[in-house]
């Protein structure tokens, strides 16, 4: 049956190889931003900033060939949701490998001594990294299961989050202007972890819509 | 009356001598909307649209079973005159098929058909019907040339007015725009748009965008069968059966 429409068929395949790229570039992002944080390595900070400019490129080939695709094959039904959920998915990692960027760029502003909530950031490390790795499979196989089940561990995030807000929060109360000082450095960096959670479950309704049509809210 | 289907069809089935063209369809076509009919060449949508206005009692061998109502009237039953059904239900055909003679002549036909003599009635009639057409315009000033010199756009506009003098209230169209250049394509494309305020429109449409573009339902036949019938938007995002999916998206056809 595929024979009748060979090259659609073979951008089609492009675009999602371009899609798996993206994801492994934002996983490697993610891993080395981590070691970035436990190590304090600021050499590593500087690669991280170089290499989002890569996602950054992945991004805008995603959406030029999807415009291509759209422009020549007119898709219609799972094709159209095929593309279209290739942009938008494109757009959240996208925002995703931003924050690595953020995160360097904070390591590069902290001094050594100022280290106290490193700990407390890589403990997301576990969960956002297993959520990445799970979300590109649930991508590539399109399988809504397994996204549905990603977007749920999104729960574990959030009340890290939760508790860190609560022990901030604490810190600007009770301690000396310099811990509250260097809380309040370290609340973004959190943030941005909750945040990258959210995406993946964007990413995981993307998945949703891509299989069954429906705008499911999930999480 | 204006929310009751315009046509209700139950357990039709088209045979050719053996061949089954058509095998038990059951639709309901929607007043003032426009109806495509998709499928595969040989699926069985000109039989189908041949049977609304019974153009198949010309082909021998042509054996039609099951209900048709046009509004509440079995329209296949003997009683049913077959003269006022198609005057009812207009039909506009793949290639232009202007009469050799004048444009006026050629909107008149139906009319004087029907007996009307009166020069004045008849010039309203055609004036009336050619910008309907969105036809007039260009042919105002040479109502009195043959229409066969009109460029192949304007021919279909003509036969789509030719039609439209007859004041029907459906307009079966069998790939009107297949022969046609894009711009003439949009025009009458356009024209249908306009043209679903007033009358009932069923096409037969190749094209999938243009099916997509100006129906408000579609019915995808396959081998004779009805496989998928439903709201255009819903059919061209998300169609219930995979061979719906798969022909729309060119795997098959
Ligand atoms: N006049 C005819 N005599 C015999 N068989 C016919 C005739 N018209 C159509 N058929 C057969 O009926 C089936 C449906 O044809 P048709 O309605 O023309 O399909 P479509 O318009 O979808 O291409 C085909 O198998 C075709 O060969
Ligand atoms: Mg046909």
């Amino acid at each position: 049956m595929a024979v009748l429409r060979p090259y659609f068929d073979e951008a089609l395949e492009a675009l999602k190889q371009n899609m798996l790229d993206m994801f492994d570039y934002v996983i490697t992002a993610f891993d080395e931003m981590f070691h970035m944080l436990e190590s304090n390595d600021k050499t590593l900070a500087g690669h991280l900033i170089e290499a989002d400019r890569r996602v950054n490129v992945q991004e805008q080939r995603i959406n030029e060939d999807a415009f291509l695709i759209i422009l020549k094959q007119c898709p219609v039904a799972s094709d159209l949701r095929r593309i279209m959920t290739a942009v938008k998915i494109a757009n959240d990692l996208e925002r995703i490998a931003d924050y690595t960027v953020n995160v360097a760029v904070y390591v590069l502003k902290t001094d050594h001594e100022n280290q106290k909530y490193r700990t407390q950031m890589c403990a997301y490390r576990p969960p956002l990294m297993n959520m990445l790795r799970l979300i590109k499979e649930a991508y590539a196989t399109q399988d809504v299961a397994l996204a549905e089940d990603v977007s749920e561990q999104d729960y574990a995030v959030d009340t890290l989050y939760q508790r860190d807000i609560e022990h901030f929060i604490a810190i600007a109360r009770q301690e000396t202007d310099d811990e509250a000082a260097e809380a309040a450095r370290s609340l973004p960096v959190i943030k941005h972890f909750e945040r990258a959670g959210d995406h993946v479950t964007n990413i995981a309704e993307h998945i949703v819509f891509l299989h069954s049509g429906e705008h499911k809210e999930l999480n | 009356m204006e929310n009751k289907p315009i046509f209700t069809i139950d357990n039709l089935t088209v045979t050719y001598g053996q061949t089954v063209a058509l095998e038990n369809i059951n639709l309901t076509v929607n007043r003032h909307a426009v109806t495509a009919l998709i499928g595969p060449s040989g699926c069985g949508k000109s039989t189908f649209i041949r049977c609304l206005n019974r153009m198949n009692d010309l082909i021998p061998d042509c054996h039609v079973d099951g209900c048709i109502c046009l509004g509440d009237e079995p329209c296949h039953h003997e009683d049913y005159d077959v003269i006022s059904l198609r005057k009812r239900v207009g039909m506009v055909f793949q290639k232009p098929n202007p009469f050799p003679m004048t444009i006026f002549d050629n909107v008149a036909y139906g009319p004087r058909c029907q007996g009307i003599k009166n020069k004045a009635v008849l010039r309203d009639i055609v004036e009336n019907a050619l910008k309907q057409a969105a036809l007039h315009d260009e042919v105002k000033d040479r109502l009195d040339t043959s229409a066969l010199e009109l460029s192949g756009g304007q021919q279909q506009r003509l036969c789509i007015a030719r039609a439209l003098a007859m004041e029907p209230e459906v307009l079966l169209m069998d790939e009107p725009t297949s022969a046609l250049d894009p711009i003439a394509t949009q025009k009458i494309e356009n024209l249908i748009s306009d043209l679903k305020k007033r009358y009932s429109i069923i096409i037969v449409t190749h094209s999938m965008q243009q099916a997509a573009r100006i129906s408000d339902y579609t019915a995808f036949f396959y081998m004779g069968k009805l496989i998928e019938y439903g709201k255009t938007d819903l059919i061209f995002s998300l169609p219930k059966h995979k061979q719906t999916e798969d022909y729309i998206t060119g795997r098959f056809g």
